[in-house]
């Protein structure tokens, strides 16, 4: 089964960047741009995004891979947008039976997504690709995000892995006795499909209590440990500032409004 | 020596009505290699989830380190008493193998480099080093239950107990993990094992512990394993070493040998002609 935070970058200059900080600034990254309006900045915080995601060696397989999990979502809606939201036509497309008219307002509304998209996308994946999961549970609970969502996280990633295996190991074992999916239709298969998925929920039950007591036994106790003795360091503060700035700085231009000239153009 | 961990009249039943201690009692002393022997169903893995209190007494009482364990210092117990689970599936999760034999010192607070220099002599100590950033659930068997062990290695326990570790290992991977034990022996830690392994217990162990029906049967030295009442009764078999002086009775040996050592020894003894039929001359 492949790793959920496959990509995990080994010797990421980002690596030695303490995960609290890193975290922040993800977060803040993400919001400011989510909410940013200017075409120009966002395309501004995406450039020094690219750049982040350079120094962090950050691989482009990677990070598409982890934009194609968007697609269902934002990449539909950044194709639709164009051609459902009213304004001045742009172009039209025949489609057989109608026409499909492209306006301004929906390609700019769409271009705007998108670039919001990638901006999270992009700061999200250097967040993921160069922090242990662990160290972002711990950043996470030490920035007083309530333990239940942590834990939350915690088991759904390890009983992902959990249930993952038992299903594969359940597979060989009917497989070597002689189980095949026969077809779509037959009756059979899915009585054996519905068999499989009520024993491994049972079966990856009780696995889950075991991984628990497992767990409890090597000092387990619902929360992570905070470094104690892992301070910020200065140079952490000064990585995290440097990042920072532009965003901060062109998302106060933009509510201060000196930007609007820029925007509209 | 002091007693490590005294369990008196331990009673524990599971959900489901299963007895699986019935009033069980015995003792380990401070700094002993214990085996502990019994049939499959004979409440060993069970009677181990009491010495780090991760089953609590529902009768009777475990004393570990001259307190008892209950639900206000389980958390202390479980960092002074390091138990390897029978199945590493149950025990290997982490996304990396690294991360998985540091889950336990990262619990008990250590950091950075503290951190790591414990991994990676957990990690030696059981030969993975190489395989440090490989997802766990890639492993073969006996790999995953170095993984395992290395996970409980790492947290400097003063007791460690393993639930049948030789399964799955190749022969080379028993004699290691034995030196392993050997080594945290000498350095004062207290081993316990669970195994279904005669052989290995009488090489190894200097305490015998056999329990049965949730029972305590015998505990004692190594002599139980050629006791004919009590190998029958446990439903073990004698080591190998003892089947065949059994099978001399001609030596009139007054003990039957159980280990390879002694074996060799008495065998020198018969060559040089100083074993007669009255035994040892
Ligand atoms: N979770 C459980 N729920 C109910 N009964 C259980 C549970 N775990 C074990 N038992 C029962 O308790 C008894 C003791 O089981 P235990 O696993 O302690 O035996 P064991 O000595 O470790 O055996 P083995 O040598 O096979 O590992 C058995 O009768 C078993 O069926
Ligand atoms: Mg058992």
């Amino acid at each position: 089964m492949e790793h959920i935070f496959s990509g995990f970058i080994k010797h990421s200059p980002l690596g030695r960047i303490d995960a609290r900080v890193k975290t922040i600034v993800a977060l803040g990254f993400v919001v400011i741009t989510a909410t940013m309006q200017s075409h120009l900045a966002l395309l501004a915080a995406l450039l020094l995004m690219v750049a982040v995601a350079v120094v962090a060696r950050l691989s482009v397989r990677v990070f598409f891979k982890r934009l194609a999990w968007l697609i269902p979502f934002a990449g539909v809606m950044v194709v639709v947008f164009p051609f459902v939201i009213p304004g001045t036509p742009l172009g039209q497309m025949d489609a057989g039976l109608f026409t499909l008219t492209a306006t301004a307002e929906g390609l700019e509304k769409a271009i705007l997504l998108l670039l919001r998209v990638l901006n999270g996308v992009l700061a999200l994946t250097v967040l993921t690709t160069t922090t242990k999961f662990k160290d972002l549970l711990e950043a996470l609970n030490h920035l007083k995000v309530p333990t239940i969502f942590t834990q939350l996280m915690e088991f759904t990633v390890r009983y992902f892995f959990v249930l993952g295996d038992e299903y594969k190991r359940m597979q060989t074992a009917r497989k070597a006795r002689g189980f095949e999916a026969g077809s779509v239709f037959s009756r059979k298969t899915y009585q054996a499909l519905g068999e499989l998925v009520a024993v491994l929920f049972m079966r990856s039950y009780e696995r889950g209590d075991r991984v628990f007591l497992a767990m409890l036994a090597r000092g387990y106790g619902g929360h992570n440990h905070c470094c104690g003795h892992c301070r910020i360091q200065r140079a952490d503060l000064y990585w995290g500032a440097a990042v920072m700035v532009l965003p901060v700085g062109l998302k106060i231009l933009e509510l201060g409004g000196y930007l609007w000239p820029i925007s509209l153009k | 020596m002091a007693n490590i961990i005294e369990v008196e009249d331990l009673r524990y039943t599971y959900r489901d009505g299963t007895e699986a201690l019935k009033g069980l009692s015995l003792t380990i002393p401070q700094g002993a290699k214990v085996a502990l022997l019994g049939p499959n169903g004979a409440g060993k893995s069970t009677l181990l989830l009491h010495f780090n209190g991760l089953n609590l007494a529902q009768e009777g009482m475990v004393n570990v380190l001259g307190q008892e364990v209950r639900e206000e210092n389980a958390r202390w117990v479980r960092g002074e008493v390091g138990l390897v689970f029978q199945d590493p599936d149950d025990q290997v999760f982490s996304s990396t193998v690294w991360e998985d034999v540091a889950f336990g010192p990262g619990n008990q607070g250590l950091h950075g480099e503290e951190l790591a220099a414990r991994v990676e002599k957990a990690l030696e100590a059981v030969g993975m080093e190489a395989f440090r950033d490989k997802p766990p659930h890639h492993l073969s068997y006996g790999q995953k239950k170095r993984v395992a062990i290395a996970g409980v290695l790492a947290m400097n326990p003063r007791v460690i107990i393993l639930d049948e570790p030789v399964a799955y290992l190749d022969p080379k991977g028993k004699d290691t993990l034995f030196e392993i034990l050997s080594n945290l022996h000498s350095q004062g830690t207290t081993v316990i094992i669970a195994t279904h392994d005669v052989d290995l217990a009488a090489e190894w162990a200097d305490r015998i512990i056999i329990i049965k029906g949730g029972q305590t049967l015998a505990q004692g030295d190594t002599s139980l394993l050629a006791d004919q009442q009590v190998v029958r009764e446990a439903e073990l078999r004698f080591p190998v070493v003892t089947q065949i002086f059994r099978l001399l009775p001609e030596l009139g040996l007054p003990h039957q040998p159980r280990t390879i050592a002694e074996a060799v020894g008495l065998i020198r003894a018969i060559g040089k002609g100083e074993v007669t039929g009255q035994g040892l001359v």
